[in-house]
Order: structure tokens, then sequence, then C-alpha cells
């Protein structure tokens, strides 16, 4: 599916400092990302993907260039107007799942929701339609240490699409499950990929992720060496 | 879903952690209780010596000598016709009775031996229905009837009857110079020892009746009119009916309170209040340090979940209120279990009814008591609240300056 | 103490009073030697023995206070307050002593007899007499509108004296007290005393004096000795115990 371009990445710098030292992580990225794309960016470690994902999804400001966001450029936006645009627009996914322990699946999925201040009849429905599409609607009102590491990623996806975001962020998000659950993950980003028509930009070790991509975009050492669609 | 639900399920996170918190806060908040409820009770003890001892909740004298202090008034009986304002006075509603005073001052003589002395002439029955009461040490009070002629009686201070060597029974000689300027000498029979609290005010004081002291005197008059309120408490409505009634005569009255004439209560509460809040201020100060602590400490190993709350888009004011919230948790949990465990211990205290020393110039000690009022318990909430509110700034302050990219990836 | 015995000063018009008759016998005009003035002109040295006076001591604020003074030799002094209110109250000087007899009271009540009677204490106004008690520390002259003066600085021969010194100024021509004044140990004047008036016909004696307290100046009063007979004494009016004297003095009035 392609369309017109939800995410542009121009130019962009990034260099972290560590001490006396400086690290480029990211070194003249450029890339497009259509709506609706499934976008699986591969690398190794250090490759400089988190960067990519953290600039992307307006947590971090790159050093040089710009990104643009549906037409508007992220650097002319306020911190809060870019928190309301992560609250409204992006979904994140984390490799550690980054759940809330002290609430439930269920308040954990509503979070983006009541922070956005969304009613709660409606907060109701639409998490436990998001619970449901992916397979956790009898496990709703469980902590996340009552959930097995599968269910607890299932819980995190949920979250990531409870607002229906036009853009999700998946850091790995097999990384800290075993095979079968991953790839019991990875069929289902991309059913609801197909489903929801949300763009998806994963970065993954992750072959059986590949397998499923319909754009591969090549990382490495904070440059693109290769995108690749099929 | 609740920010207070979410803010009391962190608590639970570390249970000890929270239990040290509490019960730091609840400590705080008893020690500022029973702080309080010691010095109610000294207001209020102090108080009720005031009136008590003989000021009574009112004094009216001539407003002329309003300004005077009660020494200088003292050589002047000149409120002539206050029987009739005394009847004006008694009948307003709030009034439990009120009396002629007199205050002398002369010279007091047994034998060889003589002392000065400090005279309040009063109406002892009038003063047994204000409430007033005597510490006598010997002998008997002051009869209520006016003593017949050659029948005068007279209560010495303690320590002016061991200057010149009284005891009750005996016949002292007391002379003044009266308002005219002229000298008079007139006997007394000493009818008991008393004692005002205070060692150098019982050096020289005595006590007589009102008929007495004017025979001493030569006058017919009567220094001041004090008066004593059914309840103190409606200090305010008294003033008012009794305003109205003083209104209109001539030579003009005026209506002292019992706090204009006693400038040592003001004193006292200025001294103890200060002293109260600087020891809230030192147990606010400890409260806040251990506790501003305990929660940059519970900040810290959140600092991932914060990144991750900052991604998902609640604001930084979001993230303020999330750790305010618990810290206002503490304050108001530790402070209702803070409350609990003051008005125990002074109720325990109360039964114990420890003595505490004479203070200074007194004669005997008091057993303490601590009266704690509605408010104090209330006062000491929202103390801890605001202590907590404090401590948890330094947390706030760090939580939501944290860059979501460093709190994300922080281990 | 607010004791105004000054306005009814009892007992400087005694000490006044003695005073004529030395003041009488005092040459007119020749120029004495100080010691031989100051003895002419000592009011108390040169009192009566005895005698009986009546004064009427008029205070700058108050109302006037009629008394009445018996007096025996230097020591025994009474004085009685003649005001119907006040009938029955006595001052007794016996020796160094003074005492207050009130008709309420059955023991008299002894007093300071450097007690202050307002304007001045009884020392000054009862016993002094200065040319006895006094030596002459320097004399000079000086002048008024009544005409020359002489100023004798006195210093009490006695440490335990009320005042250690004293300013006692004379008419030379007339050899009479002008003026007393009372000075403490520092110099400061604290008490004065005016003759005011003589009483020229018959005996010369003082007839008003004016009494001022330098330290308490609304304290001043004014003297007038309106009779004085010399006469013998009852001892019997000194008598601390026993009042029955002094009953038939009050119920012969």
């Amino acid at each position: 599916m392609s369309s017109s371009p939800i995410l542009e990445a121009v130019g962009v710098h990034k260099t972290y400092h560590l001490g006396q030292t400086s690290v480029p992580a990211l070194r003249g990225v450029d890339l497009v990302v259509a709506r609706g794309d499934f976008v699986v960016v591969v690398g190794p470690s250090g490759s400089g993907k988190t960067t990519l994902f953290n600039l992307l999804g307006t947590l971090d400001e790159p050093d040089a260039g710009r990104i643009v966001f549906d037409g508007t450029p992220l650097a002319s936006l306020r911190e809060s107007e870019r928190a309301r645009l992560r609250r409204r627009q992006f979904g994140f996914v984390f490799q550690s799942f980054n759940l809330v322990p002290v609430l439930s699946a269920r308040e954990n999925v509503e979070y983006p929701l009541w922070i956005d201040g969304v009613p709660a009849a409606d907060r109701a429905r639409r998490v436990a339609q998001a619970l449901e599409s992916v397979g956790l609607g009898h496990r709703m009102e469980h902590r996340p240490d009552h959930l097995s590491g599968g269910e607890r990623q299932r819980v995190s996806l949920a979250r990531a699409l409870v607002h229906d975001p036009v853009v999700v962020l998946a850091d790995e998000p097999t990384a800290n499950l075993d095979s079968k659950t991953g790839r019991a993950i990875v069929d289902l980003l991309a059913r609801l990929s197909v489903e929801r028509g949300t763009t998806f930009l994963l970065a993954t070790h992750d072959p059986a992720i590949v397998e499923h991509a319909q754009r591969t975009v090549q990382l490495s050492d904070g440059q693109i060496t290769a995108d690749v669609r099929r | 879903m609740k920010l207070a639900a979410i803010a009391l399920r962190n608590l639970a996170r570390n249970r000890r952690r929270t239990v040290l918190s509490l019960l730091v806060i609840a400590s705080g908040t008893a020690a500022l209780l029973l702080t309080a409820g010691f010095v109610r009770f000294s207001f209020s003890g102090l108080e009720d010596a005031i009136i008590r001892g003989g000021l009574g909740h009112f004094e009216v004298v001539l407003e002329d000598e309003a300004a005077l202090a009660s020494t200088q008034r003292a050589a002047l009986p000149r409120l002539a016709d206050w029987q009739a304002v005394r009847a004006a006075i008694e009948a307003a509603p709030q009034v439990r009775a009120a009396g002629g005073v007199i205050q002398l001052s002369g010279v007091v003589g047994l034998g060889d031996r003589s002392s000065a002395f400090l005279a309040l002439a009063v109406e002892p029955d009038r003063e047994r229905r204000m409430g007033f009461d005597v510490k006598l040490r010997e002998g008997e009070d002051l009869p209520g009837e006016p003593p017949a002629e050659g029948a005068d009686r007279v209560l010495l201070g303690l320590g002016l009857a061991r200057a010149i060597g009284a005891r009750a029974g005996d016949a002292v000689t007391l002379m003044v110079v009266t308002p005219d300027g002229m000298l008079n000498a007139v006997d007394m029979t000493v009818c008991g020892l008393f004692t005002s609290g205070l060692q150098d005010l019982d050096l020289r004081l005595i006590k007589l009746h009102l008929a007495s002291a004017q025979r001493l005197a030569e006058t017919e008059g009567v220094s001041s009119i004090v008066v004593g309120l059914a309840d103190g408490a409606a200090l305010e409505p008294a003033r008012a009916e009794l305003l109205r009634r003083l209104s209109g005569r001539n030579p003009r009255l005026a209506l002292l309170d019992w706090r204009s004439r006693a400038p040592f209560y003001g004193q006292v509460r200025s001294l103890y209040s200060g002293i109260f809040w600087f020891l809230g201020g030192i147990v606010f100060l400890l409260v806040c340090l251990s506790n501003s602590s305990a929660l940059l400490m519970a900040m810290m190993e959140r600092v991932r979940e914060i990144g991750t709350l900052l991604a998902l888009g609640t604001s930084r004011a979001g993230i303020g209120a999330l750790f305010l919230s618990e810290a206002l948790w503490l304050g108001l949990l530790g402070a209702l279990a803070g409350d609990a465990l003051g008005l125990a211990l002074a109720r325990v205290l109360n039964a114990l009814r420890i003595e505490m020393p004479p203070p200074p110039g007194a004669v005997s000690g008091f057993p303490l008591q601590l009266e704690l009022a509605p408010q104090d318990f209330l006062l000491a909430t929202c103390l801890m609240l605001a202590v907590m509110a404090v401590s948890a700034l330094l947390p706030i302050l760090r939580a939501t300056r944290l860059r979501i990219v460093d709190a994300l990836g922080h281990v | 103490m607010p004791w105004a015995m000054c306005e009814r000063r009892p007992c400087l018009p005694v000490a006044a009073l003695a005073a004529w008759l030395a003041v009488a016998a005092a040459a007119a005009g020749a120029a004495e030697p100080h010691a031989d003035l100051l003895r002419r002109s000592d009011i108390s040295s040169l009192a009566p023995e005895s005698f009986r006076a009546r004064l009427l001591v008029t205070p700058a604020s108050g109302q006037p206070q009629q008394l009445e003074v018996w007096r025996a030799g230097e020591s025994r002094t009474l004085v009685r307050f003649l005001a119907p209110k006040d009938r029955g109250k006595y001052l007794l000087r016996l020796e160094d002593a003074l005492f207050f007899l009130s008709p309420r009271a059955k023991k008299a009540v002894k007093l300071d007899p450097a007690y202050r009677l307002g304007a001045a204490s009884l020392d000054e106004m009862l016993g002094t007499r200065y040319s006895r008690d006094y030596a002459i520390e320097s004399a000079s002259d000086a002048e008024d509108a009544g005409g020359a003066l002489v100023v004798l600085e006195l210093k009490a021969r006695n440490p335990k004296a009320p005042w250690l010194r004293v300013r006692y100024v004379v008419r030379r021509e007339l050899q009479r007290p002008v003026r007393v004044e009372f000075r403490a140990a520092s110099g400061k004047t604290t008490g004065s005393v005016a003759f005011v008036e003589w009483e020229e016909q018959g005996r010369l004696r003082p007839r008003r004096l004016h009494i001022s307290d330098a330290l308490r100046p609304k304290r001043s009063a004014d003297v007038a000795i309106q009779e004085v007979e010399e006469r013998s004494v009852p001892s019997g009016l000194f008598d601390l115990t026993d009042p029955s004297e002094r009953r038939k003095l009050e119920a012969s009035e």
C-alpha cells in the first residue's frame, strides 16, 4: 500500500556525546515512509535503528536535517505539541514491553486514551476491542507480572493501537520472546497492518519479521545502505 | 481510572519504604499535636489564672483613667456612683457578677516590724460568685459581709506575712496615704495567709474587704468595677451589651477587657507561639528531608517507566501530578495515623498527670494536661500535606526534566 | 509615696516660728561676724522653749489644712490635725523618732524620721539648729530687690545630718533669714524654705513661709502662721501609750 508520505526524514544527523567521546549515530539519513507502509528496518546493533525510531517518533531531535510528519516539520512543534502528537498519532511497542506494573492489562491499554481525555464509556469500548484484536480479552484484569512475555507484548501492542494511531513504531518487538511467540506477534502485526491500514515501522534482527515486510530498509553505521520494496 | 488511585498503588510497590515514610510523618504529626496541646493548655491555664486570679473578664474605669496603669489608678478611687453602675452591669444577661475594687498601697506593721504592701480591696461574696479563687495557705478567707468598724480583717500574702512575722489571728496595723494626701492607720485582724502564685507578689500583696479599704482610705469611691462573665468565650457579645449599658453616663466610663490589662498574657502567647512555630519548623524540615530522599529514590527506580509514560504522550505536568499525588497520599495517610497517635498519647499523658515544675516566680507546679482542639488535627494534617508537597519538589523536578530517550534507556 | 504633707506642713512653721525671738533680738544694721549672724538669725535655736501654734497649710493643689503644733523643748513636738474628719490623728516627734497616731489604731505607727511630708521632711522642719549643727564653710555677699544679703554655705558637723550642706541666706540689715536651701551630698538643691512675710507687730516672727520641693516642683505649699502662744505644754501630750491628755485636748475644743 503506498500513498502520500506520512513520515519523511531528510538529511538527518544525530551524534551522541559520551563524556569526551562523540558517537555519530545517524549520518545523513533520508527516508520516506508512505501511509499504510509496513517497513522493517534491519541492521546490526549500533547501526542507529533505535536512534532513527526515536527521531521519527518525536522522542528526540536531530542535530541536523529535518523530520516531517504528515507535512508538518517536527522541529516547528513545541514539546507539548509533540506529546499530543504522540498521544494521538503514534503508537509505540517496546522491546521490553514497558508496561506500567501497577496497572492491569486493561488499564495499560486504556492509558493513552485516558491521558487524552477520552470519556470513560468510549475508553472502555475501545480498550475491549483492542484487547480482543490481540487475543487477550480474557486476561484483561491481570497485572503484567501475571502475564507471560507474549501476553505482555500483546498488551503493549494493544496499547499502541487503542487510539488508532497513524504510525506504530515497534523497536525489536520480538527480541524478548521465544521464536514461537515471536512469530505469533509478527503475524499479528502483519494482520493488523492490513486490517487497519496503520503504518508500521519495525526495527528488528528477527528474520521472521523481515519475511512479512513489504519494504526493508538496511541501516549500517548510521546510514541507509539499502531500501528494498517488494 | 483515577490519578489518585494510581498514586496509591505506586505507594504499595515498596511497602517497607512506604511504611517508614508513614512512620516519620505520623511521628511528626503526633509531635506537632502534643506541642499544640501543651501550648493550648498553657494558654487556657494562664487565661484562667489571670481571670480567676482577680482580673475578671472586664474592668470598668473612668474614661480619663483608662490609659493609666492600674498601679497609677490605685491612688485615685474616683468612681463615685459605682453601686448604680454595678447594678446596671449585673443586669446584663451575660454577666455572672460584678464587684467594686480599690487598689491601695501603704505600710503594714506588727510590733516593731513593718513592710510596704499593695492591697487589693474587693467584695468577696461577689468574687466568689465570679468564680475567683484564693489560694489560702493558712486561716480562712475574707468574710462576704462588710465588716463593722473595729472588726476589719485582712489576708496577707505569704511572703509579706513571713517578713513581719504575722500569723492568722494576729492584729496588724495598716497605714496609707488617703486620696486627699492625709495619713490614716487602722488596726485589722489577719484572717488568713494566701499566695498569688508568684513569689515576688506574695512579698507585697494583701487582700481586704472593700468596706475596710474605704474606711482606711477615707473614701466612698472605688478604683474600678471588675466584671465576671458566665461564659468567657462570649467576650464580644458581652462587650457590646456592657458598652450599651455604660454609654451616656457622666463621667464617661471605659470598658477594658482582661487582655488589655494583662499584656503579660500577650507576651507569653507570642513567645509560646514563636516556640511552637520554631518546633514546627524543625519537624517540617526533618520530615521533609527524610521523605524527599525516599521520594527521590522511588522516582529513580521508575525512570524507565517515566520515559515510557512520556513517550506515550503524558505531559510533563502529568508526570509531576503523579508524583505529587503520591506524596500527598503519604502525607494524608501519615497525618491521619499521626492524629490517632497524638490523640492516644495525649490521653495517656493526661491520665498520668505528670507534675510540671513551677514556672519562674511561681510557688507551685501544675499537672501536665494537654488540650487538643479539632482545629489542631486539621492544622497538623494540612502542615503534613504541605511538608510532603515540598518534599516532592525535587523528585518532581528531576522527573519532569528527564530526556525521554535517556529515560527509556535507563536500566 | 504620694504623701502630701507638704500641703499642710505642720512642722517647718514650727522651726520658723522658733526663729522669731532670735530675729527680734538681732542688732540691726551693723556688720557682724558670720557666726554671730548665723546664731542670731537661727530660727530654731532662738525659738521659745515651749509653745502652741496654729498654722494654715495651703498646698499648690489640694485643700488647705489647719494644724496645731505643740512643742516642748527641742525633742518633743506634737502636730494635731484640726479638720473634723482627721480628729484624733497626730504626728508625734520624740527625740529622733517620728510616730503617727490614729484613732483607729491602738498603737502608734513609727515613721521614718526622714519621711518626706511632701516638700520637706519633719527633720528639716522640726529640729534643725543651724548654728549648733552646722559650720560655716564660706560666706559671700549678694543683693536682691530687698537689699544686701549674706549667703552662708553651711556644712553639717554630723555626717548623719539630713543634709550635708545648706545654703542659708540672711538679710544683712535685718538679720533675718530670707531663704534656706537644702542640698544633697552632690550639691543639688532638693528643697527650700522662703520666709515671705514677717509679723512686725509685737514679737517679730515669720507670718508666711513658702516651702518648695526642688525635685517635684508641683509640691509646694504656703504656710501661714496664724497664732503663736508661748506656754507650758502638758507632758502627757507626748505620751505614746496613754492618749488621755490628748483626748482632753480634743474634748476641750
